[in-house]
């Protein structure tokens, strides 16, 4: 009797070991998928605020051509440009938050070559997204259009 | 024999004993392995549950911010978005503001996750808890283009322009709002005069509000509401005076005399530049979170001043000894963009004064543009 009971005792246990085990199993095998699946939501993520960061810089009402108020899009007014790289950075306060960890140049291509560092820390680090963005520009003195891209690093 | 008997049913008695007292520790054991499986499952079930509202929240978050950046690129579009019914909290901190923008998010409630809003320009409720949340944005040019305002709206929140024959200025400011913001086809919004009052109904609605455009004697009042409405204290009043390039904005509390109405509220009165930050105060229910966004348009008006100011002296450089064009450039324009950068030199701290002068550079802006225009000289903006 005594050696019946104990081993109803035993299998009671083994059972439950082995439900303990499969539960432990299922549990690490769904964590791992879960992990994945979070990792590859991140990256996902990552390339949207980067692309979102890129919209908001080609839309930028102090880069763009305009003549009162009507955008021309996809122009850079030069002289807007030139004095959007000379501003304090007291001023440039306000694209912190607009532009987490993003370094944007602007590179004139036709019928010179000129650049402009417009913003950007040196010190900013993660992994780099490269975005050129092929721009006209416009020359409201001359009044001529030239060719170029802003090259916009978000790192994320 | 006799003790043969009397040995057999002791053990028998023994027997019995111990298999009672073996069957009670089984059942005792079975309960207490079953109540932890059963609590393990509960707390995976709630880990689990947790984990999906975060997760859900997080995607509404991103789709929002994706609608949010297309709505403030393209401005004057209204756009439904289908939302799961968590409940959105807008905070905006006026008190907390810098050369960075101020200290601004949107939460999900009951799950913590929250997106940092420090400059963008978000004229909403306090909260949304609907399907549907409506997006919609203007310009705001004073005179060249500032920023776009994005507002927030949903189909619990109905709108009444009021206006008052008698009163000038006030039927055709109301008309005027009306008209623009009828472009947003979206939202729950009727002009009224004054004597219809009694007329308006309460529907469930999480907020009715009651724009005012006029002030004078009868200033405190009720409406004729459902008693649940007036319970539940489900409506509003803002009061505005002006035309659409500037005025005041008047936000209102409960009576102290009488709780039933609603009166001014002697500590939150500001004024607005221009139309589209007057409509903002008609989405913006609360005077603090008005007053945090116009800060941070203000913050960005000061960034975007300097760099037509440095521009006008670039085309001045280029313009130098040239008779036609040079002085659209020179001293009067400088003074001009100087005294918007004065008047708006400490947000925080921003009066009436301040106002009529930064009102005053935007129409001198103004007439230099056109100016240059008439002289076939490039333009100011």
């Amino acid at each position: 009797m005594k050696k019946q009971s104990q081993m109803k005792i035993g299998e009671s246990m083994v059972i439950i070991i082995i439900f303990l085990f499969l539960l432990v199993f299922g549990l690490v095998f769904y964590v791992k998928y879960k992990l994945i699946s979070v990792e590859s939501s991140a990256k996902e993520n990552a390339n949207l605020i980067a692309i979102q960061t890129v919209q908001k810089i080609q839309f930028l009402p102090e880069l763009q051509c305009s003549i009162e108020g009507t955008i021309n899009y996809n122009c850079i007014d030069i002289y807007k440009l030139a004095s959007l790289s000379e501003l304090s950075e007291e001023k440039k306060g306000v694209y912190e938050s607009m532009f987490p960890k993003t370094k944007i140049s602007v590179k004139q291509t036709y019928p010179t070559y000129l650049e402009w560092d417009v913003y950007g820390k040196a010190s900013i680090t993660g992994n780099k997204h490269l975005f050129p963005i092929p721009f006209a520009f416009y020359n409201t003195t001359a009044n001529q259009h030239y060719f170029g891209y802003v090259e916009i690093q978000v790192f994320i | 024999m006799i003790n043969g008997k009397n040995q057999n049913s002791k053990t028998f008695l023994h027997f019995n004993k111990k298999s009672m007292i073996e069957i009670q520790f089984n059942w005792i054991f079975i309960l207490i392995v079953g109540v932890l499986i059963l609590l393990f499952f509960i707390g995976l079930t709630n880990w689990y549950k947790e984990n999906e509202m975060r997760e859900n929240s997080n995607n509404v978050k991103f789709m929002l911010q994706t609608v949010m950046t297309g709505a403030s690129i393209n401005s004057r579009t209204a756009s439904p978005i289908e939302i799961p019914k968590i409940e959105i909290d807008f905070n905006c901190d006026p008190n907390e503001c810098g050369r960075e923008g101020c200290s601004s998010e949107f939460t999900f409630s009951k799950t913590g996750v929250s997106q940092d809003t420090s400059m963008d320009i978000i004229f909403s409720p306090k909260k949304i808890e609907s399907d549907f949340m409506y997006v919609w944005s203007l310009d705001w040019n004073e005179p060249y283009k500032v920023s776009n305002f994005l507002y927030l709206s949903s189909p619990a929140l109905k709108y009444y322009l009021v206006y008052k024959d008698g009163y000038p200025n006030s039927k055709k400011l109301a008309e005027k709002v009306f008209s623009k913001m009828s472009d947003n086809t979206l939202i729950k919004m009727k002009l009224i005069e004054d004597d219809e009052f009694e007329h308006i109904k309460y529907n469930n609605e999480y907020l009715v509000r009651l724009i005012r455009f006029y002030e004078g004697p009868g200033e405190n009042f009720g409406i004729d509401a459902s008693p649940s409405m007036l319970k539940e204290k489900k409506w509003d009043v803002v009061y505005i005076t002006g035309d659409e390039e500037s005025g005041t904005i008047h936000y209102s509390r409960w009576s102290l005399t009488d709780n039933k109405n609603r009166e001014k509220d002697p500590n939150k009165k500001t004024d607005y530049v221009g139309l589209s930050s007057l409509i903002g105060a008609i989405f913006t229910e609360d005077y603090d979170t008005y007053l945090c966004n116009m800060k941070k348009a203000y913050t960005k008006f000061k960034t975007v001043n300097e760099i037509y100011s440095i521009r006008s002296e670039k085309l001045l450089n280029t313009y130098i000894g040239d008779n036609k064009c040079e002085f659209l450039y020179g001293a009067s324009l400088q003074t001009s963009f100087t005294n918007i950068e004065n008047s708006l030199s400490n947000v925080n701290d921003i009066d009436n004064s301040d106002i009529n002068v930064l009102l005053n550079s935007i129409e001198e802006i103004k007439s230099s543009n056109s100016d240059t225009v008439m002289k076939t000289c490039p333009r100011i903006y």
